[in-house]
């Protein structure tokens, strides 16, 4: 644990979360020890229902934790007044319904709202901190649109501009990603990557993207249903085993990051080449439930690299794409099994 | 319009009761079977309404054919009754009333005076409201439970009301829709329906004692209880019109910025005429209210010398109170402010609304009082007070 | 930032003050009287009429008659603008909280019920403090009653359905003494709801005033927490705003503002509903700070040519505001559904 660490922005102590309804309490989590530290992206993960967003509410402020302290830079975060916290903490909330009729660069300016007076007027610095937040997130060419005209990716872009325009040392995003399609995702994690590089501000997002936060994320929270969350960096949690235990995946295999398929021919198929052809090659035929070796088997199928492209070689036919080759391996192993 | 087809249609039904009974049809619906029934009663005292508009009747043969063209205001579509003898088998496409009735139930205090005048409040057997009934009788009738209390308000307790089962029940709407009486009618009992709050005279109001005469066979003792009141009134109208100088008037209170203003031919309009006042509204040939606004009311009556019916107020300074402006009004200056509260009983219920049906003469001889004292020095006010 | 947008929004800020201006001297010199411009302006600057009713005319009647259609005006607008952005809901309007349902039900049971108990004084039930009284205790009781819900529940949707299970209690209970009430007395009711601004005096305008500037003033106070609300409470809160308080102070806005109204003036419909819609329309903007004046200027125009076609120009007759709020406002709301061609657009533009 990096609990010594001199850049620790966000910590707790033995936090406890759940809800206070009336006098029953009901208790989610307790014994939670997690800290955030400043520059890093951490991706907070864990399976539906488990909690996930309590926590970032209760470490945000939203909500009263049931026992247990969370530190802002050290400081109470029950000390902390709001509007003291409102310049500490930014949110992006799963929320999306903006009742309103305002411009991009209107919703970016409400992260100014905690440096301003009552009648909201901006300053010199307001209005530069504004700009910049807007440069940050490359969303410049936006800023005069209505936010009723954007897409997903783009408002979940001018959100996150609006948090970084309120400008404090930690930002916390809940499933930014959600609804998004791959290209913004990737976008997305990306863009708050180098936010965090960059402005040297701690990002916490909660995510469900698996593959793009083990490649991105500087460390990762891991929330089980059942036990303690897990902290550490993506490969040690991966290696010791401690994400199968959160994510106790069927037909995935955490360590090689694929896909696993049920074995249903019992035909052995002896694989030759290399490259990303063999890699894709192997794919489609483990796909369709053959196990590939590359030790001796009686079924022997040689990718060659020609001038004009690639071609498979079974049983002396030459195919010149994978789908007419697992056609005719089809037909060989029916007669076999 | 409306009244040219309305007396179509009677015509038109006298024309088929009348060719029933010379052809001597023998179907079911027959009236020519009161013909030979017991009491072929030939009705010789007969009334004609001489200023009320709002019913109709014709005499027959041992029958009386009433009509109610109007029955509330706007209605579509008029009422028939026929009022046969006793013993008489009744047509069922028309509500027909046995006469004379042994027992009744009445819904409005404005029938009460008419009973009373005819001798017949014995044969009242219940009424909603008894608290707000002003006559003596009934109120001894109540006391001695011969008369029954039928519900609550405006609601009519349907149940108890079967139980007693009337000959009749004499009500008003003042609109198509009313269950609790479509549901007395259904059991049989037949509603007739009075009009007499839509007449615009105040003689045309009170000659609806000759209408309740009819279903006791007292057309004489109405004729000439209501020739007396008559008389009285047109007496005093005389004698109150002649005078020369007449005060101006007018009357009501704003109501949230509406101030309705009874138009010049209402019954309002038109007592206050006959009892020598200039009534600054008379030229609106209207027969409801007009609902003016304040400015419009400032504008003409500002200078006005009497100011009536102020139904709320007691006194000057409750009305000060309830609006300023009042106060801008010729007549709270001069304290020329009548309302008609004398007689309202512990329960609220206003025997001007009551007994001042039945006896217009006695109302205008208030309304001469106030405008003219001099004409009338030996009468005390009976139904009119001036605010203190 | 001065964009050309926010140029727009304040040329018109200004604009929207001389029409107020306009339609307000046009409501002071149509009336059911017709008095001629020359001896208005005489009247309104000291000098006499050429007939002597006409100054009390103008001065008692059609001035507070208008100055109450522009309080009234101004007062529901802003309370059915607090309400649609508290509650994030384009219907939403200064009623939702069950204001006139209290107020209904105070006047109900003075008038209905009255003459069961007070006899002969509440038989008569007509007197104009009285039904003030009650309105305004029915409709102080609801907001009572709703600050108390509002501080255990959490979200402001919960606090609408109380709001709108108030609104069908109180209908009810209003239903049932109508039951048992007689005709006239359903009449004065009825009368009542049928709303007026002509009913009040200089008197009672003194003490409408300082109730509608208040209610105005916290309002104008509100404007970052209001423009906070748009993004949800969750992110309000995230931006430094308590939302419990502000949302209380809301509260009170509105019924001060809506409250005061119906009592003075009884439920005045579809004004608090419509005329945000129309602010948010000309000025296409959701900001509160342009939003509000706006609002406030534009419920007078409305609420000044509402009162001027009420009065019927030419006529002696009146026709009942309501009828002719709820004709002009009920258009309004189809024409933005239709533009926007969804409520939710409507709402956010």
């Amino acid at each position: 644990m990096d609990s010594n660490n001199l850049d620790i922005v966000l910590n707790t102590a033995d936090l406890a979360i759940g809800y206070k309804q009336a006098k029953r309490e009901k208790l989610i989590l307790d014994g939670i020890n997690v800290s955030l530290c400043k520059g890093e992206l951490v991706c907070f993960m864990g399976q539906n229902g488990v909690g996930k967003s309590t926590l970032l509410r209760t470490i945000a402020g939203l909500q009263k934790p049931i026992s247990g302290d969370v530190f802002i830079d050290g400081d109470l975060l029950s000390s902390i007044s709001r509007p003291i916290l409102a310049k500490k903490i930014s949110l992006v909330l799963t929320e999306r319904a903006i009742a309103g009729n305002m411009t991009v660069q209107e919703l970016v300016a409400y992260g100014r709202y905690p440096y301003t007076n009552w009648n909201v007027s901006l300053s010199k610095e307001d209005v530069d901190k504004i700009e910049w937040a807007i440069a940050m997130t490359k969303i410049s060419e936006l800023a005069d649109r209505s936010v009723h005209e954007l897409s997903d990716g783009q408002l979940q872009k001018v959100m996150i501009a609006r948090a970084l325009a309120q400008d404090g040392g930690i930002m916390i995003l809940d499933e930014p990603t959600a609804h998004l399609d791959l290209n913004n995702r990737v976008e997305i994690i990306n863009l708050l990557k180098s936010l965090a590089q960059e402005t040297q501000k701690a990002i916490l997002m909660a995510t469900h993207e698996l593959d793009l936060a083990l490649q991105t994320a500087d460390r990762l929270w891991l929330m089980p249903g059942n036990s303690a969350i897990l902290t550490g960096i993506p490969e040690d949690l991966v290696l010791n085993g401690a994400l199968d235990n959160v994510f106790p995946m069927k037909g995935y295999n955490l360590k090689t990051g694929k896909v696993l398929h049920a074995q249903k021919h019992t035909q052995v198929i002896q694989l030759e080449g290399e490259g990303h052809e063999y890699l894709w090659t192997k794919n489609a035929l483990e796909r369709l439930g053959y196990k590939v070796s590359i030790s001796e088997s009686d079924v022997i199928i040689r990718i060659s690299a020609k001038e004009n492209g690639l071609e498979w070689i079974l049983q002396e036919n030459t195919f010149l794409s994978i789908n007419e080759l697992i056609q005719a391996l089809k037909k060989i192993t029916d007669k076999t099994e | 319009m409306g009244i040219k087809k309305s007396n179509l249609y009677i015509k038109s039904i006298f024309w088929i009761l009348m060719a029933f009974s010379l052809y001597g049809c023998n179907t079911k619906r027959n009236i020519d079977e009161s013909e030979s029934a017991p009491s072929n009663t030939a009705f010789e005292d007969r009334i004609i309404p001489k200023y009320a508009s709002k019913f109709h009747v014709t005499y027959g043969k041992g029958f009386k054919y009433v009509e109610i063209p109007e029955p509330y205001k706007g209605a579509g579509q008029g009422l028939k009754y026929l009022l046969v003898p006793k013993g008489t088998e009744a047509p069922d496409s028309i509500t027909t009333i046995k006469i004379p009735i042994e027992t009744m139930v009445c819904t409005s205090t404005t029938h009460i005076p008419f009973l009373d005048m005819l001798e017949e409040v014995g044969k009242l057997t219940g009424f909603p409201n008894t608290g707000l009934v002003s006559n003596e009788k009934v109120n001894n009738g109540v006391e001695k439970g011969e008369i029954v209390e039928l519900g609550l308000k405006d609601q009519l307790n349907v149940e108890t009301l079967l139980n007693l089962a009337p000959s009749t029940v004499f009500a008003y709407t003042y609109n198509a829709q009313n269950q609790n009486l479509d549901n007395i009618t259904k059991a049989g009992i037949p509603v007739v329906f009075t009009a007499e709050y839509l007449e615009e005279t105040p003689l045309g109001r009170a000659e609806w004692i000759k209408f309740i005469s009819l279903f006791f066979n007292k057309e004489k003792e109405a004729d000439s209880i209501f020739t007396a009141v008559e008389e009285k009134y047109l007496n005093l109208q005389s004698i109150a019109t002649a005078v020369e100088k007449k005060p101006t008037v007018f009357t009501g209170i704003d109501y949230n910025g509406t101030w309705y203003m009874p138009g010049g031919n209402s019954f309002i309009g038109n007592w206050l005429a006959d009892a020598g006042a200039q009534y600054l509204w008379h030229s609106d040939q209207q027969s409801g209210s007009l609902p003016l606004s304040f400015e419009t009311v400032y504008d003409r009556a500002y200078q006005a010398d009497y100011w009536l019916n102020i139904s709320t107020f007691n006194t000057r300074e409750e009305l000060s109170q309830s609006d300023d402006r009042y106060q801008k009004f010729k007549a709270f200056e001069t304290g020329q402010l009548y309302n008609y509260s004398v007689r309202i009983n512990e329960n609220g219920g206003n025997d001007y609304f009551e007994a001042g049906v039945a006896r217009p003469d006695i109302v205008l001889k208030d309304l001469i009082k106030i405008f003219h004292p001099d004409l009338l020095p030996d009468h005390k006010l009976y139904f009119y007070q001036k605010l203190k | 930032m001065a964009t050309a947008g926010n140029r727009y929004r304040l040329k018109f800020l200004v604009v929207l003050p001389i029409i107020v201006l306009i339609l307000f001297l046009l409501d002071i010199s149509l009336g059911s009287v017709h008095i001629p411009p020359g001896d208005i302006i005489n009247i309104l600057t000291g000098g006499e009429g050429e007939k002597p009713t006409w100054s009390a005319i103008i001065l008692q009647f059609r001035l507070p008659k208008a100055l109450t259609a522009i309080l009234a005006g101004a007062a529901l607008s802003i309370s059915g603008l607090q309400m649609q952005t508290l509650f994030r809901n384009p219907l939403a309007g200064p009623f939702v909280l069950g204001i006139s349902s209290g107020a209904s039900l105070g006047v109900a049971i003075v008038v209905l019920a009255g003459a069961a108990i007070g006899g002969v004084f509440l038989q008569s039930g007509l007197n104009h403090w009285i039904l003030i009284l009650a309105a305004t205790a029915g409709s102080s009781a609801v907001l009572f009653l709703v600050v108390l819900v509002s501080l255990r529940i959490q979200d402001s949707m919960g606090l609408l359905i109380i709001g709108l299970m108030f609104g069908s209690a109180t209908g009810a209970i209003v239903s049932m003494l109508q039951f048992f009430s007689s005709a006239e007395q359903i009449q004065v009711y009825l009368i009542w709801t049928f709303g007026s601004l002509g009913g009040l005096d200089w008197s009672e305008l003194y003490m409408l005033l300082p109730v509608v500037i208040i209610g105005i003033a916290i309002a104008v106070s509100l404007i970052k927490p209001l423009n906070a609300f748009l993004l949800g409470e969750h992110y309000a809160q995230s931006l430094g705003l308590n939302i419990r308080k502000s949302r209380n102070w809301i509260i009170i806005s509105t019924s001060l503002l809506a409250g005061s109204v119906t009592a003075f003036c009884g439920p005045i419909a579809f004004i608090g509903l419509a005329v945000p819609h129309l602010g948010r329309m000309l000025f296409s903007t959701s900001d509160h700070k342009v939003l509000l004046p706006a609002t406030v200027f534009i419920g007078m125009i409305i609420m000044l040519g509402c009162d001027i076609v009420s009065q019927l120009p030419g006529s002696q007759q009146v026709l009942p505001i309501n009828a002719v709020t709820s004709l002009l406002g009920a258009p309004v709301v189809i024409w933005v559904i239709l533009r926007r061609r969804s409520v939710k657009g409507a709402f956010g533009g």
